[in-house]
């Protein structure tokens, strides 16, 4: 069958605090609004599940402590994990250092290592340090103990998972960056027949922007039910 | 108000106010025409509250004065008096009164001042463009504006200035249309503004003339485009428009010339067999060769060949012939040249002495 | 009209709505969506005027509109491109979807002038879903200059989604007396009394009241004692209630029912809707069962949802004076 590849036109949603929906997570994003002001926590760790928006959380913190003139700079670990234990050199000079999944180095000792000294050059430096992981510091692989230790100083923060209202609220804000037309019948839809953790429902809505496009169709309940169908 | 004039000093200018004004209003003065008489000056003005015209035209002044009073049948009288008929118009008693010779119309009028006119103060931003330039820019563009698509902004032209460089987008998600051209002293810093599809349309009809200069002038609310005897309005779209930058490929590494003429017309012949609804021809390139397939659902099949300058490794991809037709038939050039990204996110097509005009057609799975 | 300065000189129990939208205006924190509401008659739509003007109006000083730039004068004649009320055509009805449709579509464009733009819908507590899905669409995602103000007599029946985006501002009843006094300057002194008991104190609603619905609640009124003391046939009733538009009859007829059941369960001088009735109410009280005015009330509650769909009218107040006339019996 014949099928228009529509162009991938939109609007790149920006990991700001502004397009994060905190739901009962407010304390976490005020912490890190401060940390972003200058005038926060010097440690933190962030854990919660996968989706609850670490890294978006981690992204807005640099880009809004960048924005107002400071120096930041945001390691993803899963990312970065090929270049090797070295990531953690020179980054002493700046005033924040974000660290993301901090899991995908547990365990490795070099990387451990490496990270415990930067918490210590960053700590006499006077340098703010987040890191985020998938648990809290006593439920980590941490092989050092002395950077478990360390880990757990720091003010310690969970985001919790959104109920169904938030989620709603999420992923309706994360349409209209996307410029996406979400009705309440069609994201009420997605909560009841999809998966409804944050993140399968976000790529869920990247498929339906591009399949709108594609097909010239407004967002619709048929329009959706037919596109599942086809997945499935 | 009182002035004099002849039918065809009036007729032209009116019936162009005319253009604009909707046969059915939302609001009944928006079928009236605003006649404003200053120092022997007739300014004529129509409006839908999304496009607004102006016309200016010199008479004999009398009286100085404002009134509205219905276009449609002002210019149905206009229009069929006799040729030359000298006209003598007056406002006496709220009424608007025009004499030709022998013929006497009495019109009803609406106060001027409950005209909903656009703001006529001054706009953020004023830049000069030579109208060939922006007429080439709407034209080379605006084809490819979608008709009634949810996402506003696709529904209307991009107009973008960024230092000397004068810019106009238009897509449909399907393809992208992308026009660019220096325009020296330009000097308007930058601004983004989108037109509504209307706004466009009545925009590119009223940039005739090959010659002189046109006046952009921006606010965050409307595009006011002033010519020498008129003045054009409108709103625009709320909102941003979407970064269609990233959609341009970067790089393009299979190049392909091809005789715009030749590709044009085995293009027109082998989408006669394409499907109906999807239009959808398949392009196999080898080193030298295109070949364009068709075929439709009563398994009807059509095949052409064109020599190209080609010599990378064979591939193949389909593409909605229309959008590459209104591509191809856009360019002026006699080579065209279709330029593919390594992965399938499809076909740049411009001409080969002119980058400035640019298609981006997104392919199709066939 | 243009409301302007004379607001609440024409309209002196608006100050309490108005003031909440003049710190509004004053704080220039206007929100997106305000929710007025109110009964109806007490002049919401008024006072959704009378703020749109001022947010429009060109000049800056003044707690209320110029009345003289070029907004105001084009807000006069109703033609100002910024100010969109969505009104069905039919009057009292909600809009349809495709109206609530077209006026968001409309907003897809700028503003014409400066960045202001008012857009009030009446009736907001009426909506189909459809028509406040649409609508629920644009409150989530207002644009930076459109502020909408809707309209409800009964907020409680405008959807949750809706009101929780809206700043909610009552219009309240003022107290009889008051609104009495202000009927005076409007209408013959001696039927201001009556006219505020027939609109039950909506003050916008005695005025624009026809004298002759004033004499034909009487007759109402009067066919529902015949029924209950079984002095009347309950079919030929009902026939001559045909005449009457059914939403007055059955707004009458509860007003009546709620009085009795008010002087049954506490006999004695009770603030009732129906003064003018007098010691007939407190007689035919003590006749009727409790029981089986409740009945009735049932019944013309269930009339009076009926009425907002279709209903056959013949059927139902057929039914209802039968119902009224077994009031007179006692039995089920």
């Amino acid at each position: 069958m014949a099928e228009q590849i529509p162009l991938a036109l939109g609007f790149q949603p920006r990991a700001t605090f502004d397009e994060y929906w905190p739901g009962a997570n407010a304390e976490p994003v005020r912490h890190l609004e401060a940390i972003a002001d200058g005038d926060g926590e010097r440690f933190i760790l962030l854990w919660g599940d996968e989706g609850s928006g670490k890294s978006h959380l981690l992204q807005a913190t640099c880009r809004s402590a960048h924005r107002r003139g400071d120096s930041a700079a945001y390691l993803p670990l899963r990312l970065l994990r090929p270049l090797g234990a070295e990531i953690f050199e020179g980054l002493d000079d700046h005033a924040l250092v974000c660290i993301d999944d901090l899991d995908a180095i547990a365990g490795q000792s070099e990387f451990e290592q490496g990270l415990f000294g930067l918490y210590n050059r960053l700590r006499d430096g006077n340098a703010t340090l987040v890191v985020s992981a998938a648990g809290p510091p006593q439920q980590l692989d941490i092989g050092l103990p002395d950077l478990r230790s360390r880990l757990s100083w720091g003010l310690v923060l969970r985001l919790v998972p959104l109920d169904e209202n938030d989620t709603l609220a999420a992923i309706a804000l994360y349409a209209r960056q996307l410029g996406l037309e979400l009705s309440p019948q069609v994201s009420r839809f997605l909560l009841a027949h999809c998966r409804r953790d944050f993140t399968s429902l976000r790529h869920l809505l990247e498929r339906l922007d591009r399949a709108t496009l594609a097909a010239k169709r407004r967002l619709t309940i048929p329009f959706i039910k037919a596109l599942l169908e086809e997945l499935a | 108000m009182k002035f004099s004039t002849s039918r065809e000093t009036l007729l032209a200018p009116l019936q162009q106010i005319v253009g604009v004004i909707e046969r059915r209003q939302t609001l009944p003065i928006l079928g009236n025409v605003l006649l404003r008489l200053n120092d022997g000056r007739l300014e004529l003005t129509g409006t839908d509250l999304e496009v607004q015209l102006v016309t200016r035209l010199e008479v004999e002044g009398r009286a100085e004065g404002s009134t509205t009073v219905p276009a449609r049948k002002l210019v149905d009288i206009v229009r069929l008096l006799p040729d030359r008929a000298p006209l003598v118009a007056e406002i006496r008693q709220e009424r608007f009164h025009l004499q030709s010779g022998r013929s006497r119309f009495t019109l009803s009028t609406m106060p001027a001042s409950n005209y909903p006119e656009f703001d006529t103060g001054a706009q953020d931003r004023v830049f000069a463009v030579p109208v060939a330039v922006l007429r080439r820019a709407m034209d080379k563009t605006m084809f490819a504006m979608a008709q009634q698509d949810v996402r506003y902004y696709l529904n209307g032209l991009l107009l973008e200035i960024e230092g000397t460089t004068l810019r106009t987008v238009a897509s449909d998600g399907h393809r992208l249309a992308l026009f660019e051209a220096e325009v020296p002293g330009l000097a308007a810093g930058s601004a983004q503004a989108i037109l509504p599809r209307k706004g466009a349309l009545e925009l590119a009809r009223l940039l005739k003339d090959d010659e002189g200069m046109v006046s952009v002038e921006l606010s965050s609310n409307s595009l006011r485009a002033r010519m020498d005897d008129l003045t054009f309005s409108s709103k625009l779209v709320e909102g941003r428009y979407a970064e269609y930058r990233r959609v341009l490929p970067s790089t393009t590494e299979r190049h392909v010339v091809a005789d715009r003429n030749e590709l044009k017309a085995a293009l027109t012949r082998v989408a006669i067999l394409s499907n109906e609804k999807y239009r959808g021809v398949g392009l196999f390139l080898e080193a030298g060769t295109l070949r364009l397939k068709a075929q439709n659902p009563d398994r009807e099949e059509a095949e052409e060949e064109i020599a190209v300058e080609f010599d990378g490794e064979g591939f193949n991809v389909g593409f909605n012939a229309s959008y590459l037709l209104d591509a191809v038939g856009s360019l002026e050039s006699d080579k065209a040249t279709l330029s593919f990204a390594e992965s399938n996110s499809g076909c740049i097509i411009e001409e080969a002495s002119d980058p400035r005009v640019r298609y981006l057609v997104s392919p199709m799975r066939l | 009209m243009l409301p302007g300065s004379d607001l609440l000189t024409a309209f002196p129990w608006l100050e309490g709505a108005w003031s909440a939208l003049r710190t509004y205006l004053a704080d220039g924190r206007v929100p997106h969506a305000l929710l007025v509401h109110g009964p109806a008659g007490t002049g919401k739509m008024e006072l959704a005027r009378a703020f749109a003007a001022r947010r429009l109006c060109t000049s800056e000083r003044g707690e209320f509109a110029c009345g003289e730039c070029g907004a105001c004068r084009l807000l006069e004649a109703e033609t100002h491109p910024d100010f969109m009320i969505v009104e069905s055509p039919e009057p009292g009805k909600a809009v349809k979807t495709d109206l609530v449709r077209d006026i968001i579509a409309s907003l897809s464009l700028r503003p014409q002038y400066a960045h202001n733009r008012m857009v009030v819908l009446p009736r907001v507590d009426r909506l189909n879903r459809y028509a406040a899905n649409s609508l629920l669409k644009t409150l989530e995602e207002p644009d930076l200059q459109t502020c909408f103000v809707l309209l409800a007599e009964q907020p409680g029946a405008v959807p949750p989604t809706i009101r929780s985006r809206c700043q909610r501002v009552a219009v309240t009843l003022p107290p009889r007396a008051a609104t009495e006094a202000w009927l005076r300057n409007h209408v013959p002194s001696e039927e201001a009394q009556l006219r505020v008991i027939v609109a039950r104190g909506a003050p916008l609603l005695a005025r624009s009241l026809d004298s002759s619905r004033l004499v034909a609640r009487r007759d109402i009124l009067t066919s529902f004692e015949a029924l209950a003391t079984g002095a009347a046939d309950p079919i030929q009733v009902a026939g001559r209630w045909e005449k009457f538009g059914s939403e007055e009859l059955v707004s009458c007829l509860i007003s009546w029912l709620e009085d009795l059941i008010r002087l049954k369960i506490a006999p004695g001088p009770r603030a009732v809707h129906n003064p003018d009735l007098g010691s007939s109410l407190s007689t035919l009280a003590a006749r009727l069962k409790l029981r089986a005015l409740y009945r009735v009330l049932d019944l013309a509650f269930g009339a009076k949802r009926a009425l907002s769909g279709q209903a056959n009218r013949t059927l139902m107040l057929e039914e209802l004076a039968i119902a009224c006339c077994r009031t007179a019996r006692g039995d089920r």
